[in-house]
């Protein structure tokens, strides 16, 4: 059974993106090429001040985070799980099955934002093509410097928001030592009235 | 079912797959028995094919080799995973096996010289698949909600940073993809 919302907007990105755009830089705002240090190569980037810092003027210097265009990111994930680049390549056959698990793992771990370091931004028409923001690439750049590259999209509210949202979670994780799966198992027996 | 539920069967199925000891103790001794076919069997590879099979026949006999994965471990579901989705060692015994139940007389009669016990002993590709696909169907119908066999679902945890793609390493990879891709004639 389809879902009961409406996703017509959100698929052909209408709704997550503005369609007109001025030339302020604004929080979400997309550039098609900002020089990140740590690679000294120019990378497409997004916004992460907020807009406030922005308007006011008192973020002289702004936070943006770098664009991987999610062909690479896939790439990367089946590397992880054992692909070789013939099978990546589709010159030789992965197998239906394996191909339709690694699939179904990519879309709900990644694309699905359940991974905290990633955040999906879908395709827009031919401007923008299928990406992650990484929030591990982060870096400050003068506001000037995003006087040269080319803005491409604005996000829309609530997917604006959400992106600094999703980085302060990534900022703030706190790791703990792991519970044991043998004592998840004892608390899980003491709850679950289930027979099996 | 609620779609809470839904998830729930859904990540609870990997580690549960296994836990009925009469299906685990079934896979174990179908695994043993397909081994020990295949074994027998190697001598009649030459050349390539030869090294191809006996590759794949080691990557086999580790993972269900009794004693590496004894019945009673908890890690006796290992083996039938890694059989059906590394690798490609489904599709590679299937094709032997095929190639053997449609064996001619002239190898029917080595094979009786070798003293290797005759082929309708043993399952046939077709019968191997099906007992596979009945095993899982069985374990994993849960709620009435067909599983796919062979998806593994969601069973890594990426935690937080997932996979780390470093730029110009990727880009590279993913040029390197296009060219095979081109080398290969493959053009859309």
């Amino acid at each position: 059974m389809g879902s009961p919302i409406d996703t017509r907007g959100i698929e052909d990105g209408t709704e997550i993106y503005e369609q007109v755009i001025g030339e302020e830089i604004e929080q979400s705002s997309i550039y098609d090429s900002v020089l990140f240090a740590c690679f000294d190569k120019a990378y497409p980037a997004i916004v992460l001040t907020p807009i406030c810092d922005i308007v006011s003027r008192r973020a002289e210097y702004l936070k943006v985070a770098q664009i991987i265009p999610a062909q690479l990111v896939y790439e990367e994930f089946l590397e992880s799980k054992g692909v070789t680049e013939l099978e990546m390549s589709g010159v030789q056959a992965l197998g239906r099955k394996r191909a339709l698990g690694l699939k179904k793992e990519f879309t709900e771990q990644f694309m699905k934002n359940r991974v905290y370091r990633y955040h999906f931004l879908p395709r827009l028409r031919d401007i923008l093509a299928d990406s992650f923001v990484d929030f591990q690439i982060v870096q400050t750049v003068h506001a000037e410097n995003l006087k040269g590259p080319k803005k491409l999209a604005l996000l829309k509210s609530p997917w604006r928001e959400c992106l600094p949202s999703r980085y302060a979670a990534y900022c703030l994780r706190i790791g703990t030592r792991p519970y044991s799966d043998k004592f998840l198992g004892t608390v899980h027996d003491s709850i679950s009235l289930l027979k099996y | 079912m609620t779609t809470s539920t839904s998830r729930i069967a859904r990540d609870t199925s990997s580690s549960s797959d296994f836990n009925d000891e009469a299906v685990r103790k079934s896979l174990i001794d179908a695994d043993r028995k397909i081994f020990v076919y295949l074994n027998n069997f190697k001598c009649h590879f030459r050349g390539k094919s030869a090294l191809e099979f006996e590759s794949n026949l080691e990557s086999y006999g580790r993972l269900s080799n009794p004693n590496i994965f004894p019945a009673e471990d908890d890690d006796a579901k290992r083996p039938v995973t890694y059989f059906i989705d590394s690798n490609g060692i489904l599709s590679i015994l299937t094709s032997w096996l095929s190639e053997f139940g449609d064996a001619d007389a002239s190898l029917r009669k080595a094979m009786h010289t070798l003293s290797i016990p005759p082929v309708e002993d043993y399952p046939t590709a077709d019968a191997i698949k099906e007992l596979y696909e009945s095993m899982y169907s069985e374990i994993l119908n849960i709620e009435g909600e067909e599983y796919d066999a062979f998806e593994r679902g969601i069973s890594e945890d990426y935690g937080v940073e997932g996979v780390s793609v470093e730029c110009r390493k990727a880009e590279a990879r993913h040029e390197r993809l296009m060219a095979l891709r081109r080398q290969h004639g493959i053009t859309d």
